[in-house]
């Protein structure tokens, strides 16, 4: 039974990974790479689906590789790898946060995420080879270079956090609250966690990786608005207003908003016209707003609040707000004589 | 008529200043919200965060911890790795040692052009049958174990067609013959049935 499931490659699954890429420029292949001499067998395959391979894996095992390559330039990516046995357990590597993209698993520098992992096939037996009885589980973290968005990452340059071995068949759930990725200001955190499983050497292979997920880590939101400062008290026509918005999340909604009264967190507001972005993106984004003939929104004297609003999978945040005060009323000092 | 105007006026003032009074003790709409993290907290978060990697408590690794096995796959490159079929704009790979035989003249054949359309094998294949012919191999003949019909390594010498090795269809590098091993020697491999190709690359070279 157990030779069935080894024998079977699911690609489909393995192509989530190229959602990004576009069918047009990028062509698949799967490379079937037989231990331990390492003779290569490519695997036509259909640009999704399921398929057992012909090329029988046994005695030895072998790794199968799935590759995108690009036509100009000439450029090939290692999407997914896995090696399979007869005796080496198998393994599948899950990710989940709160955003429930579906292409990459991603979530932000400050949100938790969850890594479950499940493993069949584990022998009991004491006696086994411990390629048999045991695997390792390697946690990578790697942060992208300036505003990359790792497209061009070096995965072979990634820190090795930690590792340990699981030795029990089932589920595995393991839980963190923020991510590992190095980075000075903990706020503006870019790149990615990659949790992998692998085997264990003996004489047929190496340590090879039977199963990895990787999730990517984007920076919070930052914002800066400009034209207004806390205090100022607006007397005739509403200042332009330049807002400069950093680091929008992927998927998220942001907007400034207006309400009566000094900053209070949590206020539903009127929303400043002109002032909505809607991001739906793989990746983070930099915009800027420019807020116009905006004094329908504050139609009375007083104190005044103007806040910037970003809203994504994971909440509602307040990026940034200014008070203000409106004194528009027109006083006259005047008294009225006759003259008898 | 005048005190019908002033009582409308009146009922009027009164309406707004009711108005007015309410607006200020009326309660404001809410909605869930926070403001965003500070360097500082997520700096205590992480403190946190790296007691408590779920990883540690599994136990010590099993086998090598002082190499990290995910690097060998990293330097991997399927372009470098394979052997370039290019021809009329239309480029494919296919594994190193699956060209059993290239004729001198199409040696230009194999190299990368601009402005090429990456094809998969049997796309490319389908439109290069003119040049290319494919020679099915046994598992045996594939993996080194068995040698190859003298006959057949005669007939695709003299072809003036390139020639791919395939299994099933696919592109398959063809090791080179390994010879019995005797005991207390060391395996020897016999140079392969290719009459060009590129030289076998040993395992430990390879990423």
């Amino acid at each position: 039974m157990k030779q069935k499931i080894i024998k079977a490659i699911c690609i489909s699954a393995a192509f989530a990974f190229t959602g990004i890429a576009q069918a047009q420029n990028y062509t698949y292949f799967v490379r079937q790479v037989q231990m331990p001499d390492e003779a290569e067998w490519d695997v036509s395959v259909s640009q999704q689906g399921t398929q057992q391979s012909p090329l029988a894996i046994n005695p030895n095992g072998a790794r199968f590789e799935l590759w995108t390559v690009r036509s100009n330039p000439l450029t090939s990516y290692l999407l997914d790898t896995t090696y399979v046995n007869s005796y080496v357990p198998v393994a599948n590597v899950n990710i989940t946060s709160e955003d429930p993209y579906s292409v990459i698993p991603r979530t932000r520098a400050d949100r938790p995420f969850q890594v479950e992992i499940s493993i069949n096939g584990m022998s009991l037996d004491p006696t086994a080879p411990e390629a048999a009885r045991t695997v390792k589980l390697l946690r990578h973290a790697q942060a992208y270079s300036g505003n990359d968005n790792g497209s061009n990452v070096n995965r072979g340059q990634a820190n090795l956090l930690s590792q340990g071995s699981l030795t029990s068949n089932g589920a595995h759930t393991l839980s963190y609250t923020v991510t590992s990725i190095p980075g000075a200001d903990r706020t503006k955190v870019r790149g990615e966690e990659r949790f992998s499983i692998f085997s264990v050497a003996d004489y047929q292979a190496p340590e090879s990786q039977i199963s990895s997920k990787f999730i990517q880590v984007w920076p919070m939101t930052d914002s800066s608005i400009q034209g207004l400062n806390a205090g100022e008290i607006i007397k005739g026509k509403a200042p332009n207003i330049n807002i400069h918005l950093n680091d929008l999340y992927p998927d998220s909604f942001t907007f400034a908003q207006i309400y009566e009264g000094p900053q209070q967190l949590g206020v539903a507001g009127v929303r400043v016209p002109g002032s909505s972005i809607l991001v739906d993106s793989s990746v983070p984004r930099n915009e800027h707003l420019l807020l116009k003939d905006w004094d329908e929104v504050i139609p009375s004297d007083g104190v005044w609040t103007l806040e910037v609003v970003t809203i994504t999978p994971f909440g509602t945040d307040r990026l940034g707000y200014v008070s203000f005060q409106v004194d528009r009323a027109i006083k006259v000092n005047g008294s009225v004589t006759s003259v008898d | 008529m005048n005190y019908s105007l002033f009582t409308a006026l009146g009922a009027a003032l009164a309406f707004v200043m009711t108005s007015s009074i309410f607006a200020e003790t009326a309660a404001r709409k809410t909605m869930p919200m926070r403001d965003t993290k500070t360097h500082d907290q997520l700096s205590q978060s992480l403190r946190m965060a790296q007691q408590k990697d779920p990883i540690r408590d599994l136990g010590p690794a099993a086998g090598k911890v002082d190499e990290d096995p995910s690097v060998r796959n990293s330097t991997r490159d399927l372009i470098k790795d394979s052997t370039i079929l290019c021809y009329q704009g239309f480029l494919t790979l296919v594994p190193k040692r699956a060209v059993l035989h290239l004729p001198e003249k199409l040696k230009d054949r194999f190299e990368v052009k601009p402005n090429i359309v990456v094809k998969p094998w049997a796309e490319f294949y389908a439109l290069n049958r003119g040049w290319i012919r494919t020679v099915e191999v046994t598992r045996a003949q594939a993996m080194g174990e068995e040698p190859m019909s003298e006959d057949s390594v005669k007939a695709y010498a003299e072809s003036k067609a390139a020639i791919i090795a395939t299994y099933k269809g696919g592109p398959i590098s063809v090791l080179p013959l390994k010879v019995p091993v005797e005991e207390g020697d060391t395996p020897v491999a016999l140079n392969s049935a290719a009459t060009s190709s590129t030289s076998p690359t040993p395992i430990t070279a390879r990423p």
